[in-house]
């Protein structure tokens, strides 16, 4: 359990942006891990299998309580047209650069959290997870269209967020 | 991955990202429920880590007293003597007409009709838990 558990945490902890509901989740799936003890003592795959199980479990979890959320995001995006201004991915990107490795992890954890969550949740399955989008929405129940304007205002804000955290950090 | 910088600083960002460090207190958190999981008796644990004839067991006594519970309020007659206990007091007598009635409707019901209001009522039920659990999570807890 020593060997995976950062692993499992991680997984659930970037979906859920809480630490005490990762934690409550990360306990599940090793309790599940635990029923299938004898299966995964001789398994090649046990890390793959947590994985797997850490983030339908987290999706599971979202989705059950978090109907509502879905339901208000899939009306407003119905005519939402905001003006969504580009960002200027080269210097966000010589600015995290410049920072050092603990700042930049900080820096980008904390702009995953402040995300929505009908944005982190694609984004992390998509960049974390390598889920594809057809697979993503078949998992959120939610349509294809929607994943990709999710995802892609995912990175907008995210872009723009580490931008501005960088350019605050090279300043201080 | 597509040619957008924005999707390839991203990928990049997060894909540098190391593992967060899961919580102390998750280790021994699982330990501990392992630790009383087996340590308990099996009919002290939840119904699917029961051993599969305990649960086989189980299916086939509680569907045989529902059996009998239906069985038994459609064909058995009231058969108390309300007379010898409570005489021949006002009581008596109200409790008299409604043994009378009681078995006058169970005698002339079909038992379509008692399977039919049993469904009813467990649909009923069903419904309004699921009503007031979404009204609780959607209107109290998500708040």
């Amino acid at each position: 359990m020593q060997a995976y558990q950062d692993m499992v945490f991680s997984t659930i902890v970037r979906l859920t942006g809480n630490d005490a509901q990762a934690e409550d989740l990360a306990q599940e799936v090793f309790l599940k891990a635990y029923e299938n003890f004898e299966q995964l003592r001789v398994s090649s795959t046990t890390g793959g299998w947590l994985k797997t199980v850490a983030t339908h479990r987290t999706i599971n979890y979202l989705s059950r309580y978090r109907n509502r959320w879905r339901l208000f995001c899939e009306l407003r995006d119905a005519d939402d047209e905001d003006y969504e201004p580009p960002v200027d991915v080269a210097t966000a990107d010589a600015l995290l650069a410049a920072l050092d490795t603990e700042r930049r992890t900080a820096l980008i954890e904390q702009a995953l959290r402040e995300l929505p969550e009908a944005q982190r949740v694609p984004l992390v399955l998509y960049h974390f997870s390598a889920m594809p989008y057809e697979e993503i929405a078949r998992q959120l129940r939610i349509s294809l269209a929607k994943v990709k304007i999710d995802i892609h205002r995912a990175r907008i804000a995210l872009g723009r967020s580490l931008g501005r955290s960088g350019i605050a950090s090279s300043i201080e | 991955m597509s040619n957008d910088p924005l999707e390839r600083f991203i990928d990049r960002a997060l894909h540098d990202l190391p593992l967060r460090r899961a919580p102390p207190a998750l280790l021994s958190r699982v330990l501990a429920v392992t630790t009383q999981r087996a340590t308990s008796a099996w009919w002290r644990r939840t119904f699917d880590s029961w051993p599969a004839a305990a649960q086989g067991a189980f299916v086939v006594i509680a569907a045989s007293f529902a059996t009998l519970a239906v069985y038994a309020l459609h064909r058995m007659p009231l058969q108390l003597d309300l007379h010898r206990h409570f005489g021949a007091s006002s009581i008596g007598a109200v409790l008299k007409a409604l043994a009378t009635l009681h078995s006058s409707i169970v005698g002339s019901l079909p038992l379509a009709w008692v399977y039919g209001v049993v469904a009813i009522v467990a649909i009923v039920y069903i419904a309004g838990l699921g009503i007031g659990a979404i009204a609780y999570r959607t209107l109290y807890a998500s708040r």
